[in-house]
């Protein structure tokens, strides 16, 4: 009955967004790239969750079209626990997402100024933008 | 003539241009129309009418010059007045800041007890004796001692002090405008790469190709950006 629940909520999520990488291999859902997208009169907000990528050690690269198309880019971190040890972990759950160069790609609802991009990265891995329309002018009186 | 230009440019606004352009090719033509021609011989008075209105004292003496004569007098009047007893000003709330104001007190002669004020530049601390010195190096950026010393006989230099300083007073009243907006909506790039920097700060650097944007570019975008997101922005579409 639950689990009935859960998997209709499931099909519900409509997926505008195309992975490749690590960022597809997450086993329940993927836990890089979840994704908001929000819309103003003038502008567009998307949030991507970007969990266990930390902002000072891998460049994150967001590509903007003026089409509206967004490729966010990006590399999961080694397992920071380090391995002086030599031991070696063989997974045997992997439900996130694991290290590898990811990439996140999808399309915003309409044609934006790739100039007005004001991107935020919060410390707990939410990726926040906000992206002006185009076509967006500033009232001249 | 001004009737087929803007049916031969659909679009164009020249209907609202001040009429120089037209008025140069009208008076090619000026010897079958002769309404361009009166038109063009008014706009220019016009014109000059309204430049004097705005300037009350300075109406009578712009046009025509033997009018400045009676203006001068009533402004070196004004002078004589401010040194003696204008002492009472209300503030220097129009100064500038950085500006130093000095009251000194004249300790001697047949006027001794009464006040100077004197204002310093903050970089050269050059003296000023009034106001109207002091707005007139704002306006012009140089002062005008030479013009100073020889007003009691040259009426004209007189003259443009008092014009000079009325503009700057308006000037110092209105707010400074903001600076304008270096930003082309008309032509966004195809595709702009933002790259989070490793920089401890989090800082984003836009790409254009592979070319970084300048700074400078990056701060008008910025600005444009603050504008219309804090503003109320109209939407258009191309």
């Amino acid at each position: 009955m639950n689990s009935e629940n859960h998997k209709t909520t499931h099909s519900k999520v409509i997926s505008h967004a195309f992975f490749t990488g690590t960022a597809k291999q997450g086993s329940l859902a993927p836990t890089i790239g979840l994704l908001d997208i929000g819309v103003s009169e003038v502008a567009y907000i998307f949030r991507v969750s970007l969990p266990g990528i930390e902002k000072n050690q891998n460049m994150i690269k967001c590509e903007i079209q003026r089409e509206g198309r967004v490729c966010i880019r990006g590399v999961v971190p080694e397992i920071a626990i380090p391995s002086d040890s030599g031991c070696l972990y063989r997974m045997q759950v992997q439900q996130l997402c694991p290290p590898g160069p990811f990439s996140i790609t999808f399309n915003l609802p309409g044609q934006v100024d790739p100039r007005l991009f004001s991107p935020k990265f919060r410390p707990d891995g939410i990726l926040e933008v906000v992206v002006v329309k185009l076509g967006v002018r500033i009232p001249t009186s | 003539m001004s009737t087929s230009t803007p049916s031969d440019k659909p679009g164009s606004i020249a209907g609202d241009f001040p009429p120089d352009p037209l008025l140069a090719s009208g008076s090619f033509i000026s010897s079958d129309t002769t309404a361009g021609d009166s038109s063009a011989n008014r706009r220019p008075i016009q014109g000059v009418t309204r430049v004097i209105g705005s300037g009350q004292n300075v109406r009578i003496g712009m046009p025509k010059g033997t009018d400045q004569v009676h203006q001068s007098p009533g402004n070196s009047a004004q002078r004589a007045e401010s040194k003696s007893r204008k002492r009472a000003a209300p503030g220097d709330n129009w100064l500038p800041p950085g500006w130093k104001v000095e009251d000194k007190i004249r300790t001697s002669g047949a006027t001794a007890g009464s006040v100077d004020k004197y204002y310093y530049e903050p970089v050269t601390g050059q003296r000023f004796r009034s106001r109207n010195e002091v707005l007139y190096y704002l306006e012009h950026g140089t002062s005008k001692k030479g013009a100073r010393k020889a007003a009691n006989t040259d009426f004209r230099s007189d003259q443009f002090e008092g014009q000079g300083s009325k503009k700057s007073v308006r000037k110092a009243k209105e707010p400074p405008p903001p600076p304008p907006l270096n930003f082309d909506f008309e032509s966004p790039p195809e595709k702009v790469s933002w790259a989070m920097t490793k920089a401890g700060e989090e800082a984003w650097t836009p790409f254009i190709g592979d070319d970084k944007v300048q700074d400078s570019v990056r701060r008008d975008w910025v600005t444009a950006f603050t504008v219309i997101t804090t503003q109320n922005a109209s939407k258009l579409s191309f």
